[in-house]
């Protein structure tokens, strides 16, 4: 006895991606949040309870290394902490460009360990352009200093 | 009782090799069936009108006997179904019928070797079944009629049955037989050849009892099913069909792919949207000019004229806190308690903040933030860079030991 089966079933060959759309995303996020944890790790701004957020657009941003011995020299970096040292005056040129194209603040990311006479001696500098105001960047408070 | 004598069963057929039912045949048929080869041992069968299981040929004995050597015992024809009384209701066009029509030619032939080509016509009011037969109208015989010896079919001309078909393909079988006034067939061997050749799915079952003999025939008529089908096709409940049929169409969206982009989204722009958001705290702008060293040396006397108007908070190198030249503990709530006490005392409502050059700038930032804790309006002193004693710093900075001079901010 022999019950035929249809030979011309219709075989689903349609591949799902939903599985490889999960799993980009994943990698994306996991990517985005790599990146900042790396960021963190060079700049170790000191925590406090009441800063406010500055958009990324809406500021210049100063970053302040720690020195890499204690009482050592730190070095100042135009940006997120990432490319080559500059001077003050470059970093007084580079606010002045950020006025000129509407960011008309300083974000400073001075890391903890970096005095405060460096810090005060770079917002001075930039302090030279008009139209400015100066931060100091923080974080969450975690614990005491 | 001999066998011929007995009313015959009738039984509901299922042809394996072209998934076809074929309804209510006699033994007698199946018999006939089974030596001509329109029947096999693997086809299925089960008492007509009935729900029993499926057994096959070759496990019911009585099927496998050898047909019946009398020509009107196999033509017999078996009355209607009892096992499907509402066939009863339907009586004048109801019926299960074989018409046995003899040649002319065929007179001088034996009686016992004829051959007889059996139509068997089912037709159940008007139900639709999965199998299409032919619809054999004859109002004048409401019994099942019972077929002529062949002795009588010799000597008289049976009339030419009215045939009436249900569906609308009479074309087909006017190109069999065109000279056939009552549209029958002419069978003989070759045409039977033929005929098994096409495989026609319709129930033609034939005795070849002899091979001289030649005979005149129902019409051969295929089965329409997939015309049937085509034009008008049946409800599922009375289709009946052992054939796996397509995967269903699922015509709704699904949406669970589209939701799960849209939530991976959503946490891509919320992760996005958080590291373009830098915390500062904002602080007073330090004066650009330096101090010059008139004032360095007015330090003290300074400070002490503005500690009437702030409160002094003063971070030496060492990080060791004072307010208003008090030792005070570097720790957050310390700070916001005691600063909230000078507040209260002397009604002064800002701070000024003097560090050292050499001062971390997270005990700069502690101090700022218990400031802001509590209201106050805070002033930074410029730390006057330490002297230099082996060269500057990147910065412009000396690493020597500072020789602080205040300046408000």
């Amino acid at each position: 006895m022999l019950l035929r089966r249809d030979s011309n079933e219709n075989m689903d060959e349609h591949i799902d991606m939903t599985p490889m759309v999960d799993v980009v995303f994943q990698l994306m996020t996991f990517m985005l949040f790599s990146m900042q944890m790396s960021s963190a790790a060079k700049v170790d701004v000191p925590p406090a309870r009441h800063g406010v957020g500055v958009e990324e657009t809406a500021a210049t941003f100063l970053t302040l290394t720690k020195p890499a011995v204690s009482g050592g020299e730190s070095t100042l970096v135009i940006g997120y902490g990432d490319g080559k040292p500059a001077t003050l005056d470059e970093a007084r040129e580079a606010v002045a460009a950020g006025v000129k194209a509407g960011r008309r603040k300083v974000v400073l990311q001075a890391d903890g360990d970096v005095s405060e006479g460096e810090v005060i001696k770079v917002a001075a500098a930039v302090s030279k352009v008009e139209g400015i105001t100066v931060h100091v960047g923080v974080q969450d408070l975690k614990g005491t200093p | 009782m001999n066998e011929a004598e007995r009313p015959a069963a009738l039984w509901d057929v299922f042809h394996s090799n072209r998934l076809e039912l074929e309804r209510g045949l006699s033994t007698e048929s199946i018999r006939v069936g089974l030596k001509s080869g329109a029947l096999d041992e693997d086809d299925l069968v089960r008492p007509a009108g009935t729900t029993n299981p499926w057994v096959r040929i070759a496990e019911i004995p009585e099927l496998m006997a050898p047909p019946s050597a009398n020509p009107a015992v196999a033509a017999k024809t078996p009355p209607a179904n009892p096992a499907r009384p509402e066939t009863a209701t339907a009586a004048p066009r109801v019926a299960t019928d074989y018409e046995v029509e003899v040649d002319e030619s065929l007179t001088s032939a034996p009686a016992a070797t004829p051959m007889i080509a059996l139509r068997e016509t089912i037709v159940q009011g008007n139900e639709l079944d999965d199998i299409t037969f032919p619809v054999i109208r004859d109002d004048s015989v409401s019994s099942p009629p019972v077929p002529p010896p062949p002795s009588a079919a010799s000597t008289q001309h049976p009339e030419p049955p009215a045939w009436i078909w249900e569906d609308d393909d009479d074309h087909d079988h006017d190109e069999h037989a065109p000279d056939s006034p009552a549209g029958l067939e002419i069978i003989d061997d070759d045409s039977q050849d033929a005929i098994a050749s096409r495989q026609q799915p319709a129930p033609s079952v034939k005795l070849e009892e002899s091979s001289q003999a030649s005979l005149s025939a129902l019409p051969v008529v295929g089965s329409r099913d997939r015309d049937q089908f085509a034009q008008d096709p049946p409800d599922e409940e009375e289709q009946f069909s052992l054939s796996r049929s397509g995967p269903m169409t699922v015509e709704e969206l699904d949406l669970a792919p589209m939701v799960d982009v849209a939530l991976q989204l959503v946490l891509f722009f919320m992760v996005t949207a958080t590291t373009v958001l830098f915390k500062s705290l904002e602080i007073p702008k330090p004066s650009p000019e330096t101090p010059p060293p008139a004032v360095t040396q007015g330090r003290s006397r300074t400070l002490d004229d503005l500690k009437d108007d702030f409160i002094l908070v003063e971070i030496d190198s060492g990080n060791a806190v004072k307010i208003d030249r008090e030792p005070a503990p570097a720790d957050r709530d310390a700070l916001i308690e005691r600063l909230t006490r000078a507040r209260e005392k002397t009604g002064r409502k800002a701070m000024l903040l003097s560090t050292d050059y050499r001062t971390l700038h997270r005990y700069a930032v502690l101090a700022c933030d218990a400031a802001n804790e509590i209201g106050l309006q805070i002033k930074v002193a410029t730390p006057a860079p330490p002297q230099p004693t082996k060269g500057p710093g990147l910065l412009g900075a000396p690493a020597s030991p500072p020789a602080n001079a205040p300046v408000a901010g």
